[in-house]
């Protein structure tokens, strides 16, 4: 039989030409983040001294989170605040394990209560719209009263940073729910349902 | 000054001020109905005006077309703030948890009319229609445990297709719907993402929203089965997770199996990189099945077979060609659920046993029967809703990562295709001057490099291959074999 014989019948419309770059672009910019950062790796370990490769492939993390990556479920504007956030707060955490000074236990917090405050503000200022994405504000909340919990209990030097990360936390707790506490039990029950 | 809204802008340019004057009590009416996002409500708004026009253009009065489209028609749904949540079902559960960037589980359905569609109409009855459908009207959302889908308040607009079938849709927006209306000449398709319904769910919604443009047209069409009334209340039952209905197995088993045996080339950068269908007519398939003694299941999966052993790899070893065939659970417990309700089973041969058409029928035949059977399919449902049960204290954030790296190998990796068989998508006999066929289309697989489905509409079957490689091999055989049967296949397809 003739294998050519099949004969297709277009029905579907052309796409639009792209180019390669522009269709898998997020795939090669990860792919050149990746690069970016084994080639750190390597030439510090080829070079030796202090790993300054993983500050500089933290900071490329801390580059990615903030103005490439997009989730795929909730890529909203709490979600970045808090990520971005966190990110920047595990950053500060890894340069002062790096290059030392013993700075982080006070300047993260710092850092922590502003993106707190950035991201409950935007919240309960627009609580309508941004009611059903307030997990990663939660889960920020929580980091946050666990860390005042950890300082209350001696585990860890309770100073003013520390003493603002708990109240920040505490306040926004409260405001929620006083002013808006049937749509947040609502929610809550979405969020943990098993 | 009040802001002049771009479709009051519309109205005054598309109707004569005489009309405007009748337009503007029934476009304040319509108004009054939404309480959505401005842009939302603009393009509401525009679809109203634009509606209009296009009956105005098609001979009839104003009055009757505001009749057509009365703004009651709307209910409070595009008013009232919805607030319904639906956790996603034992089998969707997976599906978010392992989708990435170009890979989704997504399946399409589409109908084909007589005539070129008319998207202002279009709109307007999927406009409509979606409100019978809240649990459609949503978007998904994530938990601490599981994701789950929550009540997306916006328009859910038609477009005319510009990307491949089932491309991914974008989910990650404040209310991002988890299916997409597209059309395209004479053919209107309906993408789903997997977390939402199956084909048979799927297929309801497609006959309701076929349904409900027909009658905007004009035509006098009674609600038939597997249609739903847009008037109607949406009732619980259709969107219950009935995996809790499955008879509970004392050896539950299914999932995990060999490595099945893979198809020769390399996967295309773009996904999928061919879809063809093959047009078939149902007498003649019917026919040839039963000359057989089988079934148009079985009958394909033998051709299927034919095709796949010619275009696997030729150094399997003991790996064997295994096709995933999907089996409707709706036809053992009485279910009304449009969300997911099927288990799978598997085929499967080895090369060297494929030695003919004649020779594997029967071997396929009894594997459907046994795979197909209540007990058989019970037993993945009770691990499936085990594994479900053992996962859910474990946060998402841990799950995420591990079923997106395992699920590629549980489900593409003990496969080597997959053929789902919708069967006959039926309409009542007023609609048959309308409706020329529907086609059904999987998604892309992950590893596989050729997916199929099946579905049929009257005399017209349309047996559907994905293919995620260029190599040619698997439909230029299954071509030459469904011709060698008589069935004289017409090829549709992309470029």
């Amino acid at each position: 039989m003739n294998r050519s014989s099949m004969q297709v019948h277009v029905t579907y419309p052309a796409l639009a030409p792209h180019s390669i770059w522009r269709r898998n672009r997020l795939e090669l910019l990860r792919l050149l983040f990746v690069f970016l950062a084994y080639a750190c790796g390597l030439v510090n370990l080829a070079v030796g001294g202090v790993p300054w490769s993983l500050a500089a492939i933290g900071g490329l993390w801390v580059l990615w989170i903030a103005v490439f990556y997009r989730p795929l479920v909730e890529n909203t504007a709490i979600k970045k605040i808090a990520d971005v956030g966190i990110a920047v707060c595990l950053y500060l955490f890894l340069l002062d394990g790096i290059f030392g000074g013993n700075w982080s236990g006070f300047v993260t917090p710092i850092i922590f209560f502003a993106d707190l405050v950035i991201a409950g503000t935007y919240f309960l200022a627009y609580f309508k719209k941004e009611k059903r994405n307030f997990l990663p504000l939660f889960e920020l909340t929580l980091a946050g009263l666990v860390a005042i919990f950890s300082g209350l209990v001696g585990w860890r030097k309770l100073d003013w940073p520390l003493i603002v990360v708990g109240s920040v936390s505490l306040a926004l707790v409260v405001l929620t729910t006083a002013l808006h506490f049937r749509a947040i039990r609502e929610e809550f029950r979405k969020k943990i349902h098993l | 000054m009040a802001t002049v809204r771009p479709w009051t802008r519309k109205a005054q340019l598309l109707f004569t001020p005489a009309e405007q004057a009748t337009l503007t009590p029934y476009l304040s009416d319509v108004r009054a109905r939404i309480d959505l996002r401005q842009k939302y409500v603009d393009a509401l708004m525009d679809d109203h005006v634009q509606a209009l026009r296009w009956y105005a253009d098609h001979g009839l009065t104003l009055p009757e077309a505001m009749k057509r489209l009365d703004p009651a028609q709307l209910g409070d749904f595009y008013l009232r703030e919805r607030t319904a949540w639906y956790p996603l079902d034992t089998a969707a559960k997976v599906y978010p948890l392992s989708m990435g960037l170009k890979r989704m589980m997504i399946f399409r359905l589409s109908f084909y009319l007589k005539r070129p569609v008319e998207p202002e109409i279009l709109q307007m009855a999927l406009t409509y229609t979606v409100r019978r459908f809240p649990y459609f009207a949503t978007t998904i959302k994530c938990g601490l445990f599981w994701h789950y889908i929550d009540s997306a308040m916006r328009r859910y607009a038609a477009k005319p297709e510009t990307k491949p079938p089932c491309a991914p849709i974008r989910l990650n927006n404040i209310a991002s719907p988890t299916f997409r209306v597209v059309w395209y000449q004479n053919r209107v398709s309906v993408e789903f993402f997997h977390v939402l319904t199956d084909g048979s769910g799927g297929a309801v919604f497609v006959r309701t929203l076929l349904r409900e443009y027909l009658r905007l047209l004009g035509n006098d069409i009674p609600v038939f089965e597997g249609m739903l009334d847009p008037d109607g209340a949406p009732d619980p039952g259709e969107w219950a997770d009935d995996f809790l209905l499955a008879d509970e197995h004392p050896s539950p088993e299914g999932f995990g199996d060999k490595a099945a045996l893979q198809m020769r080339g390399l996967s295309a950068m773009e996904q999928p990189s061919r879809v063809l269908h093959f047009n078939l007519s149902v007498e003649a398939l019917l026919r040839a099945a039963r000359e057989k003694g089988v079934t148009i299941t079985v009958l394909l999966l033998g051709l299927m077979m034919l095709a796949l052993k010619e275009s696997a790899e030729p150094h399997g070893g003991k790996r064997k060609l295994q096709i995933q065939l999907p089996v409707n659970m709706r036809k053992f417990y009485p279910s009304r659920t449009l969300r997911n309700f099927s288990m799978y089973c598997s085929i499967r041969l080895h090369p060297v046993e494929i030695t003919g058409l004649e020779a594997i029928l029967p071997k396929l035949a009894a594997q459907v029967a046994e795979g197909t059977g209540k007990e058989s399919l019970d037993r993945t449902m009770t691990l499936s809703r085990k594994l479900v049960r053992y996962l859910r204290l474990i946060p998402l954030v841990v799950k995420r990562p591990i079923a997106y790296l395992i699920y590629g190998q549980l489900s593409d990796g003990v496969f080597t295709t997959t053929f789902s068989n919708l069967g006959a998508v039926t309409l009542p006999p007023s609609m048959d001057a309308f409706v020329e066929k529907f086609d059904f289309v999987l998604g892309p697989p992950i590893r596989n490099r050729a997916v199929c489905s099946l579905c049929s509409y009257g005399d017209r079957a349309v047996f559907t291959v994905v293919k995620n490689t260029t190599l040619p091999v698997f439909e230029n055989t299954l071509f030459e074999e469904m011709t060698r049967l008589g069935l004289k296949p017409y090829v549709e397809g992309t470029a």
